[in-house]
This record gives C-alpha cells, sequence and structure tokens, in this order.
C-alpha cells in the first residue's frame, strides 16, 4: 500500500519548488499566482497525508475550507489581473501595482 | 523507498513523477498557456494521488470543482490577455540562495526524520466505508459555523472580484482612477450641505 511518508515527501517538493518559482519569477504576476496555487495544492495535498496518518477526517475537512479559501483567492487575484490589464494592456507586471490604488 | 513495488505502487511512483515535471513546467515555463496547462494537469494529479490516500470524495471535489471551474476561469483570463511570452529577468537571482536552503531542510525533515517524529496509529486502513459520508457527518455537525462561513467568503469573493473589475464608461477613464487634483481642489461647500431643519417646521 501507499506510504504516507513518500506523499509528504512529494507535497514538500511542490511546495519547495513553488517557493522557488516565487523568488524566480517575482516580477510577474501571472507567474506568482500560479506559484500560490500550486503551494496550497501542496498543503493541501500534506493535509491529506497527515489526515490519513493520524486517522483523523478534520484534516480533510480542512482541505475542503482551504479550498474554498483558493477559489476565493483566484477569483480576486484575477480580477486585479483585469484591473491590471485594462489598466494598461501593454505591460502587466507586479510593478505596476501601485498604479491601481485610487 | 522502492523495495516491494507492486502494481499500486507503481502507478503512484509515475503519477508523482509526472507531478513533480508538470509543477516543474509551471514555475519555469517561459509561456503563459503552456504554464497554465500544466498547472490544469497538476492539479488532476494531485487529485489521482488524493484518491490513492482514500480522499476519494476531495480528489473528486478537485477535479469538478476546481479544474472545471478555477483554472477554466485562470486559463480563460491568461488567453484573453493574450500575453506571448513572459518578460524574462536578466539578473542573477540570488534570492533564491534564501529559498533553496530551507526548501532541502523541508525535503530532509519530510524524507529521512518522519517517522521518529510521527508515529502512525497502529490501523493504517480506514475504518469507514464511505470518506463522503464521514467527511458530511463531520461538515454538517461540528464544522457548521465554518462551513457557513465559507458561504460567506465566497459571497464576498464575488462581490470583490466584480467591483475589481467594474470600469466605468467614460470617455477619458479607464477604470477608476484617483484625480488627486480634484481631491487638492475639494472645499468644505462642495462636501457638506447644511439644511436648516427649523425653518420647514411651519
Amino acid at each position: 500500500m501507499i506510504d504516507i511518508q513518500n506523499l509528504v515527501v512529494i507535497s514538500m517538493l511542490i511546495f519547495a519548488l513553488s517557493l522557488i518559482g516565487l523568488i524566480h519569477n517575482r516580477g510577474n504576476f501571472i507567474s506568482l499566482f500560479m506559484c500560490i496555487e500550486l503551494m496550497l495544492l501542496s498543503i493541501n495535498t500534506n493535509f491529506i497525508a497527515f489526515s490519513q496518518l493520524h486517522q483523523n477526517i478534520h484534516g480533510q475537512a480542512f482541505v475542503f475550507f482551504n479550498l474554498t479559501v483558493a477559489a476565493a483567492e483566484s477569483a480576486i487575484g484575477l480580477g486585479l489581473l483585469i484591473a491590471l490589464y485594462s489598466d494598461n494592456p501593454k505591460y502587466i507586471s507586479s510593478d505596476t501595482l501601485n498604479q491601481l490604488k485610487g | 523507498m522502492f523495495e516491494n513495488l507492486g502494481p499500486a505502487s507503481f502507478l503512484f511512483y509515475s503519477f508523482a513523477i509526472a507531478l513533480i515535471y508538470s509543477s516543474l513546467t509551471v514555475v519555469f515555463s517561459r509561456k503563459p498557456v503552456t504554464a497554465v496547462m500544466s498547472l490544469i494537469f497538476s492539479f488532476i494529479l494531485a487529485a489521482i494521488l488524493w484518491i490513492f490516500t482514500q480522499a476519494e470524495f476531495l480528489g473528486l471535489l478537485l477535479i469538478f470543482v476546481y479544474v472545471g471551474a478555477v483554472m477554466t476561469l485562470f486559463l480563460f483570463v491568461v488567453m484573453m490577455i493574450n500575453l506571448n511570452t513572459f518578460p524574462t529577468n536578466q539578473a542573477v537571482p540570488w534570492g533564491l540562495l534564501f529559498v533553496i536552503i530551507p526548501a532541502a531542510l523541508l525535503i530532509y525533515a519530510a524524507n529521512e526524520t518522519f517517522y521518529l517524529v510521527f508515529k502512525p496509529s497502529p490501523d493504517l486502513v480506514l475504518t469507514m466505508e464511505n470518506n463522503v459520508q464521514q467527511l458530511g457527518a463531520v461538515l454538517y455537525t461540528n464544522l457548521s459555523v465554518e462551513f457557513h462561513i465559507c458561504g460567506l467568503l465566497l459571497l464576498i469573493a464575488a462581490i470583490g472580484g466584480v467591483s475589481l473589475c467594474h470600469i466605468n464608461i467614460q470617455p477619458s477613464s479607464r477604470g477608476k482612477r484617483q484625480t488627486i487634483s480634484e481631491q487638492i481642489d475639494a472645499s468644505n461647500e462642495q462636501r457638506i450641505q447644511l439644511i436648516d431643519l427649523r425653518e420647514n417646521d411651519d
């Protein structure tokens, strides 16, 4: 059967990868956003692994809430992306986010 | 790690390697649509891994709701803003050094010292027959307040998304903007209109 440790190692690998991606693509709004999504996915995997390890269903319930928060976050982030695009269609970067105030 | 490699573990490792490859593509791809497509692919593979660890409901929820709705929306937005390639950053990413060391520590901690810290329960097979039933029994009783808060959160996110994307149709302005000169020129007389209610009494 599946060893829980392998799942934790895989989720930590993906978390580390998305952490590296956050630093590597820090000027790039879309890529930052995708790295955050990947990070949420990896911590959800971690929650499910430990829910299985401790035989406790509350971990899976927490993953449910995490998915809700991730959906809300992506709705807001895509709204920000559209606002950035309508502000300046040629140049979309996280450096120009301060032009959105007001 | 690779002792007693049965068919189930073979499938598990294949999906895991594909998951790591597609998340590498998400992080290091230069093309936005490729990155979003491999993000969708890695979500599907992660859902398969969740189903392997007997979290069937959440795996299917991830595929149906998250991939079907949220990631498709993401793909539409990225296609709509029509970027060909991401801008490349030329500088040497020194910040990577400060990330790789904690990342390597995380992986080491998960790999080497896992069973020294976490003792598995004596029976590692889940006792209930139905994952959906058990999740619902927790979600609708103990965690019902949090469940309602999730609905409120989604409502607020919908309002926020609409108010961010809402554009004033005016000839000179793109979107909601701050006009600092008008704000400085404003005076008290423009802001407050005092109405004497006593005159209207008779």
